[in-house]
């Protein structure tokens, strides 16, 4: 019997009290008992068991997320494995509001129903799932737990379809099992509004008996939970193969690659006389360095307050200007590169700046067709923007890169 | 597979580095979250837009206006990966958008990514036609919300043509002889074959219709739509439909007597016909074409058929056609009208 590195002994007695070897579903009935009862060292037994899931899952978030999102595991543990081993009363601390209950491994005895059919372990996962705050910690470091009921409700038929092709489980067919994923869908809007209603909030929704009832009569309720719950394995599963789903390629991207093209070369795209090349890259470059004045500065500013508290930021925008990188910026730092992405907003400033420069140029006759053309707005502006993000010679300094260094000897 | 070589189960979500963070008020719907980051969105980049209606900009039936230019706002969950427009909501002139912005949202954290954004015309290429909508993949939409930024500030309104969406009332088939299809029909993967005279006899004799039969002359056009059922057994259409696993099209005849007194040329009956896509092939048990015309309905169903017929007579009553097949949702086709 094992607390994180503790083994208290008042565990390892009361298992043996109770003739228990491994642990299963029988054998935490019986310790649940005894506990209720007063028996401090079967609690203390079960606080054991549930703690290596909660482990289990801490070390699953470090791993996805930790790295880029600079995730400290000990962070992650406090939220969950805060238990010091020590006696402690289950009676006593069921009479508490149970999100008073500490350590957590004990509020997810206390909260635990057996008549819902989940295990233990399973349980202590989908409390952490709902731990506030662990997940107000995730969100501050860029990270979302995935509940299950949000991930079967977005899921289209076609990926459920397709996880269940790669990843399902004999016990339902994948015809049935989209009818029943269909079935969910169509009952879920209802359902959630009924609970915001009552609650006054969105989060910590969950199906109970007779949600699951309404979508299949025709099965126990459990066997309809533990089914909706193959479906979600499924679906993980899937994005996990998927290269950790749509949104985080996304943002694993990180800085995009500017297209290496000259300026010159997309002119010919935008503008109606080629001959005139020389005359429009000098109307280019002065809308663009008016664009850069005005905005580069605003952002900076905008961000200023936050550097007293926070002298990182402004060591990152120093870095930036400079020419450092997204990783060699969070390392110096000391932040994960998510934050120096988000702090820098590169793409977003970059597009801002073009657009401005681009709207300025529609007054010259020669950029006056961008007005009537998708694609031609969008090439001028893409090209804008590979300019102020592309150094004018090789291992020089881009053009927005410059302005934020420039920026920021005027603010010193 | 052994559970070693199974992916383990992503447990989390990285917020993308774009997306808004708010602090959501108890009970705030994705529309009052997707707006609230479009309004925070202009803020941080400095871009005072006009956006209006100011009454009615959480109300999920009201285009938005920004900069001149009719927006619509989808929202979706995180985690979506296909977004369905109801059919409903294309029929309804109010919502004639330029521009489509897809707001992906998480109502209990505050979240708010802005998928991208769609002209009218990339949203009718990246579409599918379902039974019961247009289905679209998330991945369809493009650039975030600076892309609409860009394209509302530079762009002239009348660059942007609006979404077309089926009329309310019949669909004449009468322009099907000028070679005109509804924009309803072409979504729905319809193709018009207006064969010149002297293959309209050949095909009309093909098709079995023969000049003086019963109740019908030539052909005087012919509207082909690709359906099939997909992997699911749903009834589906277009570009879909050739994908499918049982393949079947629907051809809408239009005829007329040739010798009918000052009518030569206008249709006066419809012939819908249902087959294969490959000769020899059987239509699929239970597949069953049902067809109102004012109070009278016809209805027939597969089974062990090689094709199904129904004929109409002209009348100022509108068509409506649909499709059923056990455990499909009904493919209801946009409504017709015969010429008077």
């Amino acid at each position: 019997m094992v607390l994180g590195v503790l083994e208290p002994e008042a565990a390892a007695e009361a298992a043996a009290r109770h003739g228990l070897e491994e642990p299963s579903a029988a054998s935490d009935r019986l310790l649940l008992a005894a506990a209720a009862a007063g028996d401090d060292g079967a609690f203390l037994c079960l606080r054991c068991l549930v703690s290596e899931p909660l482990e289990q899952k801490v070390r699953g978030i470090q791993r996805e997320r930790g790295q880029r999102h600079g995730l400290d595991l000990i962070t992650l543990a406090s939220f969950a494995l805060d238990d010091d081993g020590q006696r402690r009363s289950l009676p006593a601390l069921a009479a508490l509001v149970e999100t008073e209950v500490r350590p957590f491994t004990a509020q997810v005895i206390c909260s635990y129903d057996a008549s819902k059919g989940a295990g233990l372990p399973h349980w202590a996962r989908t409390k952490l799932q709902t731990n506030p705050e662990l997940k107000l910690y995730l969100r501050q470091h860029g990270v979302l737990l995935i509940s299950p009921w949000a991930l079967l409700k977005d899921t289209s038929p076609t990926r459920v379809r397709e996880a269940l092709q790669l990843f399902g489980t004999a016990r339902i067919s994948i015809d049935r099992a989209l009818a029943l994923h269909a079935a969910y869908g169509e009952a879920y809007p209802a359902a959630k509004a009924a609970y915001v209603q009552r609650h006054h909030r969105r989060s910590g929704w969950a199906p109970d008996a007779a949600f699951l009832e309404q979508i299949a009569p025709q099965q126990p309720a459990e066997a309809t939970r533990s089914l909706l719950e193959a479906i979600d394995l499924a679906i993980r599963r899937l994005l996990t193969q998927r290269g950790l789903a749509s949104l985080d390629a996304q943002a694993e991207l990180g800085q995009e690659p500017a297209d290496p093209r000259s300026l010159g070369d997309a002119l010919d795209a935008a503008a109606d006389a080629a001959a005139e090349t020389a005359e429009q890259l000098a109307q280019i470059e002065a809308a663009l360095q008016r664009a850069l004045a005005t905005a580069v500065p605003a952002a900076l500013q905008q961000d200023q307050a936050k550097w007293v508290r926070s002298p990182e930021r402004r060591q990152a925008w120093r870095l930036y200007g400079e020419g450092g990188g997204q990783r060699a910026i969070a390392e110096a730092t000391g932040k994960g590169q998510a934050w120096v992405s988000k702090l820098l907003r590169e793409r977003e400033l970059s597009i801002t700046i073009a657009t401005a420069a681009a709207l300025e140029l529609q007054r010259h006759p020669a950029f006056a067709a961008v007005a009537a053309s998708v694609e031609g707005a969008e090439r001028l502006v893409e090209a804008l923007r590979n300019h102020l993000l592309t150094p004018e010679q090789e291992g020089g300094i881009a053009p927005l890169r410059r302005a934020v260094a420039h920026s920021l000897a005027v603010l010193d | 597979m052994t559970d070693s070589a199974l992916p383990e189960p992503l447990l989390t979500l990285a917020i993308p580095d774009e997306a808004l963070l708010l602090e959501p008020a108890s009970g705030s719907s994705r529309r009052e979250l997707a707006v609230a980051a479009l309004q925070q969105a202009m803020a941080c980049r400095q871009l005072p837009l006009p956006l209006g209606p100011e009454q009615a900009l959480h109300d999920p039936e009201r285009l938005l206006i920004l900069n001149r230019f009719a927006v619509q706002l989808l929202c979706a969950g995180l985690l979506s990966d296909e977004l369905l427009l109801p059919r409903a909501a294309l029929g309804d002139a109010s919502m004639a958008p330029q521009l489509l912005l897809l707001a992906l949202v998480d109502e209990e954290e505050g979240v708010v990514q802005f998928a991208g954004t769609l002209t009218a015309t990339e949203l009718q290429r990246s579409a599918q036609a379902r039974a019961d909508g247009l289905c679209v993949p998330v991945e369809a939409f493009r650039g975030g919300v600076d892309r609409l930024f860009t394209l509302v500030q530079l762009l002239q309104p009348a660059a942007l043509p609006p979404l077309q969406s089926p009329s309310r009332a019949g669909v004449s088939i009468g322009g099907w002889l000028a070679g005109q299809l509804d924009a309803a029909w072409q979504l729905l993967g319809g193709v018009l074959l207006p064969p010149p005279p002297e293959q309209l006899a050949f095909r009309s004799a093909s098709m079995g219709i023969t000049a003086g039969s019963d109740d019908l002359g030539e052909a005087l056009a012919v509207l082909q739509l690709p359906l099939g059922l997909d992997t699911a057994g749903h009834l589906c259409s277009g570009s879909a439909a050739e994908a499918a696993i049982e393949r079947f099209q629907l051809l809408l005849i239009p005829t007329a007597r040739p010798l009918a007194a000052g009518r030569t040329g206008v249709p006066d009956g419809l012939l819908l016909r249902l087959e294969p896509s490959l000769q020899g092939d059987l239509l699929p048990d239970g597949l069953t074409l049902r067809v109102q015309q004012g109070a009278v309905q016809q209805s027939v169903a597969a089974s062990g058929s090689t094709r199904l017929d129904l004929r109409l007579g002209s009348s100022a009553a509108l068509i409506s056609v649909q499709l059923h097949y056990p455990g499909s949702p009904v493919l209801a086709l946009p409504p017709l009208q015969l010429p008077l």
